[in-house]
């Protein structure tokens, strides 16, 4: 393929700042034509906000977009279509009830005139479909209904939507993250075929042996800023690591001094989830006083994991045992009553009740505690525990009767895990625990956590932010693809090791 | 997919999936074939049939503007009110000159006056109803709500509590007559859910209607102007229940402000019956139509039969809890 | 799943068929005797009575009874009529939801051949001029008005006294409403008012709202109302006795008591342990008990056993005879000269009016009507 061509796409001297963040530091991104360029980094590099900028769902602050060599600038995705730019979510957007190629033409159905009336064209419109999957050698029937086609074939829809647009440039943000190896297969397949006809595609994806297989070019992004665009002939995997990692560690952690007890407090086995689509034949074991960091990517199935240990999730087989005992896990009712809290990941969505106070909010799921002769509350004795564990944790607030909304991300954060503590876990699982919270407040938490593991009680952490693996974890252990690809001991555990085995190398 | 099948190869696979896809026709089928049966057919003859169409009637241009409504994820409880106050307004103009009770007594009205005002006064609450939904962002749930009592309290202050009767021979007939075996509230169905028909399947409307109750986000980004479709369909129903009053007030030959009361119910138990999916995006007019004729027949035939009235209600309570119960699993199956 | 729903569809219509009670198998039969009820709603303590009286008359008689509950839904009591029709029903006995629908009614029974006796909500004019078939057997909504503006009169005349409040040469009137826009809330509204101004009274409304015949509602409304309007009313008008019970509970607990301190004497000698009258209709007998305790004014009887009765022996006679002209009903025989009421103000249906006597309840006779 010709690398003489001119770009198809160019993104100059891009920045964006959010407050406090440099989200974007004057990052040039060029495309050619007719080429898969592959846009990597760390969870949090930049990648994903460059190309909001992209697609106008964030305004940048400072560059310019240059398309076929004309200065553009779009402001929502529909506008970026009609000019021959598309995006293939993650998340899929279509109707789900609705046949493929309503889908496919919703908003600009082909019409045709019926005596005084202007009707869609159904003919047209499956014609016109039947001819789109032929060139683009997919096996989609025009008529299947959306909800009843494999995620490939729904995401191959979504492709042949752009192709229909007569889209030049396709961006894929992690278009195989829940897919099977079959159907990524598929996916490819028609990617090439994309590529043959001279369309660019941005291809964002962490699977290394993916971006190997699919990709020409690999741009690779670090902290908001463009730190290599090399052709794909030029790297391998250490490089590429390097490139993607290439941080200091710096004193953000507190010092953990790990008393790692001989029991096992949890003992993991085979466990595989309900859905195919998740983890399977996850094994391990938790000991006392250990804080057990899980790795991996997004859509390495971490916090269904956790999830399903929690009893949120089904299973189909495996085995979970807590202190020695085989124990059987359905809901979260039970979990907790096994000595097991989680903290989860989306605090706003899964964790606080913003209007309720923080009393409230610490006292909730331990109120059987609580329960007088009377089954009334012991509102005094409430008070008094919540208002204890809170101040141990130094849970900053005006007063205890304040809507927890009024507070902090890490103020929150730490009443939730006060809410924890309340119901005395022996197990304490941590998804993503210092995830949209500020510097200071994180290590905070991560002072809470060293206290928690003095006092004999295991943590479970999973984390996107490979410092605070290396940073808090004794061991870590790495999930790929829903699959467990190692467990590092503390001394193991590196940016680089911890790279290798989430993106599938050991 | 359906195009790998070879056709004709397999006929009770065929006939088994003509049952699945088609549960709710087979169902009111095989209900009226042993309704047939139990009553020694008295119950299939043409006089019932008539009967069966005219009590549908009105119900079913509610059905079919709150069936729309439904398919947007949305749902309106205002309907049965609105329809009684169009019921209402279009009988006051409808009342014969020389009663001394009427409303306008002693005033002659042309006779396009009251089904002109009916469907206006639909039509206006349609209107209202889509303002408040798309662009004021009000749950439709609140909104028509609130619109129930707006229209409830209107009819009482319109019609100063008491009955409108005494409607001219000539509107009475609108609703009345027959063409030969044929009521003409029948035609008027038929039409009426043909209309609907196409607007729903061959326009770019229609398909804009599915879209957004499917994904509204999905339309949104497909370029269809989400809020100005919103409110259309919530004025076509408006415009459909102002129909439907015109025709109530015709057929009973008054209109008091009891008309109307708990239509609503009614009618969103029928299309729901019919498959309407209260998740929004899912449904067909043909659905509606089934739906409405099921809780239909199971009136007339409980009615028929003789059965009291206190258990019909279980029956029909019962029977949209199954749907429901059904269309969530259909859903929680998918995901 | 699918052919679950479809299952239970079915045993639904065959549970119809178990409730049915083999009703359906009479219809058929050739020398019974069949009769048809359309029944407004049996939610209502008359309808109720009239109903129930009627399945024991026809239990008595041997004629099949097919009653149809319309629940208040004027459509629903049009396809039960329809339905019953079609079934071959041709007599049959009415409580129709409204007046206005009467007509066309008795027009839809008469091209069958059929015939029909009113009750309860009196038919109008022309309704009974489809055919002479059609007949009145009823003591119309009004009257139980005018019969609640007697007793008002009464006491107002012997206790001149009582009328001080607010404006002293008027009734000064707070009245409890049942559902707004129903036939008996209109009629016996409308002829209450007229009763007390045509016995010579000037009637100042102090409030008026609906309670939805609820006691519940009217202790509400009137708690509301005593804050609002205390000592400027002399009276309380209500639709039904539930409605007067609940006003008589509020103005007990708010003390409009002639000795609060002793809620069952009568002071002032007006016969009421109560300082303000309170007026209901329907003769319950919780209201006749609380006229016993001195804390309702009185109350109107409509007498259901006499209005079923009449209709059921005229729509009888109709179907063994083919006429009822002339000839009386549960003793009652049609009128013979127009009275002020419609629709037995027309001379040319008076024959067709079978005019079912009822009685005021007042303190001298109430007596008669406890059980």
């Amino acid at each position: 393929m010709s690398q003489q061509q001119d770009y198809i796409l160019e993104m100059h001297n891009i920045s964006k700042s959010f407050p406090g963040v440099k989200a974007l530091d004057n990052v040039t991104l060029k495309v050619r034509p007719g080429t898969v360029h592959a846009l990597m980094g760390e969870n949090g590099a930049g990648k994903s906000t460059l190309m909001k900028c992209l697609f106008g769902m964030y305004k940048k602050d400072e560059g310019e977009i240059l398309l076929k060599g004309e200065k553009v600038h779009f402001t929502s995705a529909k506008d970026a279509l009609e000019s021959g730019v598309s995006m293939i979510h993650q998340e899929l957007s279509n109707v789900p009830d609705r046949f493929v190629m309503e889908n496919l033409w919703l908003g600009r159905e082909p019409m045709h005139r019926m005596g005084p009336l202007q009707l869609v064209d159904h003919k047209k419109m499956f014609n016109d479909t039947v001819e789109l999957m032929k060139n683009l050698e997919m096996d989609i029937h025009p008529k299947s209904k959306m909800s009843e086609i494999s995620i490939s074939s729904q995401q191959g829809c979504e492709i042949a939507k752009a192709v229909s647009y007569n889209a030049s440039v396709v961006v894929m943000d992690e278009p195989t993250s829940s897919l099977t190896e079959k159907e990524v297969e598929h996916l490819f397949k028609i990617i090439n075929n994309l590529r043959d006809q001279g369309v660019a595609i941005i291809y964002i994806s962490h699977k290394m042996s993916e971006i190997f297989e699919i990709s020409d070019e690999i741009s690779v992004m670090r902290d908001g800023q463009l730190v290599a665009s090399k052709p794909a002939s030029e790297l391998d995997d250490d490089k590429l690591i390097n490139l993607m990692v290439g941080r200091d560690m710096t004193h953000r952690f507190p010092p953990v001094d790990f008393n790692i007890g001989e029991e096992t407090v949890l003992k993991v086995d085979q466990l595989t989830a309900a859905n195919p689509r998740s983890f399977k034949d996850i094994s391990f074991e938790l000991k006392k006083g250990e804080i057990l960091g899980i790795g991996g990517l997004v859509g390495a199935q971490r916090t269904e994991l956790v999830e399903a240990i929690f009893g949120m999730r089904g299973v189909a087989s495996g085995m979970i045992e807590v202190h020695g005992k085989h124990v059987n896990i359905s809901s979260p009712r039970e979990a907790i009553r096994h000595g097991i809290g989680l903290i989860t990941e989306d605090r706003r969505g899964t964790g606080i009740f913003p209007l309720l106070s923080i009393l409230d909010n610490t006292s909730i799921p331990s109120l059987d505690d609580y329960k007088k002769k009377s089954h009334l509350l012991n509102h005094k004795k409430i008070e008094s525990d919540s208002v204890q564990v809170n101040k141990q944790l130094r849970t900053k607030t005006p007063t205890y009767k304040t809507p927890i909304q009024n507070l902090s991300g890490g103020n929150q954060q730490k009443v939730i895990v006060a809410r924890w503590l309340m119901t005395s876990p022996d197990i304490l699982i941590m998804d993503e625990p210092t995830r949209g919270i500020d510097v200071g407040a994180k290590y905070e938490i991560y002072l809470i956590m060293t206290e928690l593991i003095k006092q004999g009680k295991s943590i479970i952490m999973v984390s996107s932010e490979m410092p605070e693996l290396l940073g808090m974890a004794s061991r870590v252990m790495v999930l790929c693809n829903g699959k467990k690809t190692g467990i590092l001991s503390r001394e193991e555990a590196s940016q680089e090791s911890i790279m290798r085995l989430a993106a599938q190398f050991s | 997919m359906d195009n790998t099948k070879t056709a004709g190869s397999n006929i009770p696979v065929k006939i088994k999936n003509f049952l699945s896809t088609h549960t709710s026709l087979v169902t009111f089928i095989a209900m009226l074939i042993f309704l047939g049966i139990i009553t020694n057919g008295n119950a299939l003859k043409l006089g019932s049939l008539q009967n069966l169409v005219v009590a549908e009637a009105v119900r079913a241009f509610g059905a079919l503007g709150v069936g729309m409504i439904i398919i947007t994820r949305g749902i309106d409880l205002s309907l049965g009110q609105v329809i009684g106050l169009s019921a209402c307004v279009s009988a006051s103009f409808a009342q014969t000159a020389d009663y001394g009770s009427a409303l306008y007594a002693g005033q002659e009205f042309a006779i396009w006056l009251p089904v002109i005002a009916g469907i206006a006064v639909g039509a206006a609450f349609g209107l209202f109803n889509g303002v408040l939904v798309a662009y004021g962002n009000l749950p439709p749930f609140i909104a028509t709500l609130g619109s129930m009592s707006i229209a409830t309290g209107l009819k009482l202050i319109y019609t100063r509590a008491s009955t409108l009767g005494s409607l001219k021979n000539e509107y009475k007939i609108i609703s009345q007559g027959f063409m030969g075996p044929i009521p003409y509230l029948l035609i008027y169905v038929v039409i009426a859910a043909i209309v609907i028909w196409v607007l729903m399947n061959h326009t770019k409307q229609g398909k804009s209607i599915y879209a957004i109750g499917g994904n509204a986000q999905a339309a949104k980004v497909s370029g269809i102007n989400v809020k100005a479709q919103l409110m259309r369909v919530y004025l076509y129903a408006g415009i459909l229940y102002g129909m439907a009053g015109v025709l109530m007030s015709a057929r009973l030959g008054l209109a008091n402000p009891l008309t109307g009361n708990n239509m609503e119910l009614d009618a969103i138990a029928a299309v729901t019956v019919g498959g309407i999916s209260h998740a929004g995006g899912v449904g067909t007019v043909g659905g509606m139509m089934i739906g409405l004729m099921t809780l239909g027949l199971i009136n007339f035939g409980m009615t028929f039969l003789g059965v009291n009235s206190y258990y019909q209600l279980l029956v029909k309570g019962g029977i949209i809890i199954l749907a429901v119960y059904m269309d969530m699993r259909k859903h929680a199956r998918k995901e | 799943m699918k052919k679950l729903l479809t299952l239970v569809l079915c045993l639904a219509v065959l549970s119809t068929a178990l409730f049915a009670n083999g009703q359906q198998e009479a219809a058929s039969g050739s020398d019974e005797i069949v009769i048809g009820a359309l029944i407004r709603n049996t939610d209502e303590q008359f309808v109720a009575d009239y109903a129930d009286v009627l399945k024991k008359l026809a239990a008595e008689a041997g004629v099949t009874l097919k009653l149809q509950d319309s629940r208040g839904d004027m459509a629903a009591q049009l396809d039960q009529m329809n339905t019953l029709l079609v079934q071959g029903v041709k007599h049959f006995v009415v409580v129709a939801n409204v007046t206005e629908a009467t007509e066309d009614m008795a027009k839809a029974i008469h091209a069958k051949g059929g015939s029909a006796a009113f009750s309860n909500i009196q038919p109008s004019v022309e309704a009974l001029k489809v055919s002479p078939n059609f007949f009145l057997a009823s003591s119309p909504e009004s009257v139980a008005g005018t019969f609640q503006a007697q007793i008002i009169d009464e006491y107002f005349k012997a206790n001149p006294e009582k009328m001080a409040n607010g404006d002293p040469d008027a009734i000064d009137a707070v009245f409890l409403y049942g559902q707004l826009g129903h036939p008996a809330q209109v009629y016996r509204t409308n002829a209450v008012k007229q009763g007390l101004i045509d016995a010579g009274y000037k009637l100042n409304v102090v409030a008026e709202d609906t309670a939805n015949w609820k006691p519940s509602e009217a202790q509400a409304k009137m708690d509301a109302w005593i804050s609002a309007y205390g000592g400027e009313f002399d009276l309380v008008i209500a639709n039904n006795d539930g409605m007067a019970l609940g006003a008589v509970e509020s103005l007990i607990t708010n003390g409009y008591l002639d000795d609060p301190n002793d809620p069952t004497a009568d002071l002032d000698g007006d016969g009421l342990v109560l300082s303000i009258p309170v007026v209901g209709v329907d003769a319950t007998q919780v209201a006749v008990k609380a006229m016993d305790e001195k804390k309702l004014l009185g109350t109107v009887l409509q007498d259901a056993v006499g209005q079923a009765s009449t209709a059921f022996e005229l729509a009888v006679m109709m179907a063994t005879e083919g006429s009822a002209a002339g000839k009386s009903a549960y003793g009652i025989a049609p009128l013979t000269a127009p009275i002020d009421e419609a629709p037995a103000n027309d001379a040319a249906v008076v024959g067709q009016c079978y005019l079912v006597p009822f009685k005021a309840v007042t303190m001298e006779n109430y007596k008669e009507f406890m059980q």
